[in-house]
């Protein structure tokens, strides 16, 4: 078999494997963001609709025409400061989806089925931990551009009925591209910051009987506990506070990335995680 | 160099010693994942003298420049 045909198999096989997750989990990864969003983008309309139409005319001014002139690469910050929240769900949703993956597997018995495949455990449990760091942020990130592109030309549509001139157009819609890349590549850096917290989830996801969600915060919450007991130390807590500041992985500019991802702490957290990963590999070995 | 195990295949000394221990049942391969990490966690903690940031509210990356006028403002 020639090399471009293996590297054509490995594609296929991959894109099979992730396809397979977001098919399976169709609610929370493409259901709940649009639900978000659109909570979201509601929630701004109503707070928008309680202002006297002189107000509207003015908030719809200084959008529209405050940005005339403006570097989009100075502001995009600003936006991306402001949408950081979407990070939050972003994670939130990854954190639940691991956190069923491996054991809705055992307790379906799909598991067997899969097992029975030409597919290893590895490939498998890699396909999931793929799913939570890039296609997760990416499906998301999709529906919040396609919800903030719908926001973004009603209000220019309102403004125009209202006699607002739409100067900074340009600007606005330049400034708002960069800050949902820039949103985008803090939800990739922030799910791989956080691989020692998704390698712990698949643990426990591979590992507990029930309920693993619960199991794996309930552990680390025990560990800590125990451990300030019985040894009067705070390790496990000061190892997870100096990595509980957000600028830690929100991405403001394209330039600091790379020291961002070959920084000391993101690749020690990777060997964490890939020790925690391999373990939930290796788990699979054992049918309940 | 090692031995054959039940079904014909050769399996060597760590092998054998790995199945008989760490890989012996789910539970042990749990714990056995779960320490390696906490050791981890502790030796590197004690070499690099790891202390918690959370509260430092201070980013590395990003600069806010408010103006005199606009701070004064907001006193």
């Amino acid at each position: 078999m020639s090399d471009s045909s293996i590297v054509t198999l490995a594609a296929r096989r991959w894109r099979g494997l992730l396809m397979r997750e977001i098919r399976e989990n169709r609610s929370l990864m493409l259901y709940a963001p649009c639900l978000l969003v659109l909570v979201a983008i509601l929630l701004g309309l109503r707070l928008f609709t309680l202002f006297s139409l002189e107000r509207q005319t003015a908030a719809m001014d200084l959008l529209f025409n405050r940005f005339e002139g403006i570097n989009a690469l100075e502001l995009a910050p600003l936006l991306t400061s402001a949408g950081a929240l979407n990070l939050v769900f972003i994670v939130g949703i990854a954190l639940s989806y691991l956190a069923t993956s491996l054991y809705s597997d055992r307790r379906e018995l799909s598991y067997f089925f899969w097992q029975s495949m030409p597919i290893s455990d590895r490939a498998t449990v890699m396909s999931k931990v793929a799913t939570s760091v890039l296609v997760i942020p990416a499906i998301y990130l999709a529906i919040l551009t396609l919800g903030s592109m719908i926001l973004f030309i009603s209000a220019a549509v309102y403004s125009f009925s209202l006699g607002v001139e739409l100067n900074g157009l340009v600007e606005l819609v330049s400034t708002m591209s960069i800050a949902l890349g820039f949103i985008g590549l803090s939800a990739v850096t922030a799910m791989l910051w956080l691989l020692p917290a998704v390698g712990w989830i698949l643990l426990f996801s591979a590992y507990a009987t029930r309920v693993p969600l619960l199991w794996a915060i309930g552990g680390l919450v025990a560990l800590s506990l125990l451990e300030e007991v019985v040894l009067s130390s705070n390790t496990i807590d000061t190892w997870i506070a100096s990595r509980s500041s957000p600028w830690q992985y929100l991405v403001f500019s394209i330039d600091d990335l790379g020291a961002r991802l070959f920084s000391y702490d993101m690749l020690f957290g990777a060997l964490l995680g890939g020790i925690l990963i391999s373990g939930a590999i290796l788990m699979r070995r054992f049918a309940d | 160099m090692g031995r054959q195990n039940k079904s014909g295949h050769r399996v060597t000394f760590m092998q054998r010693t790995l199945r008989n221990t760490l890989l012996y049942n789910k539970h042990t391969l749990f714990i056995a994942t779960v320490t390696a990490v906490l050791v981890i966690i502790a030796v590197e903690g004690r070499l690099t003298s790891r202390e918690a940031s959370s509260q430092e509210f201070e980013n590395p990356f990003f600069d806010i420049q408010v103006s005199p006028q606009v701070r004064a403002d907001i006193r």
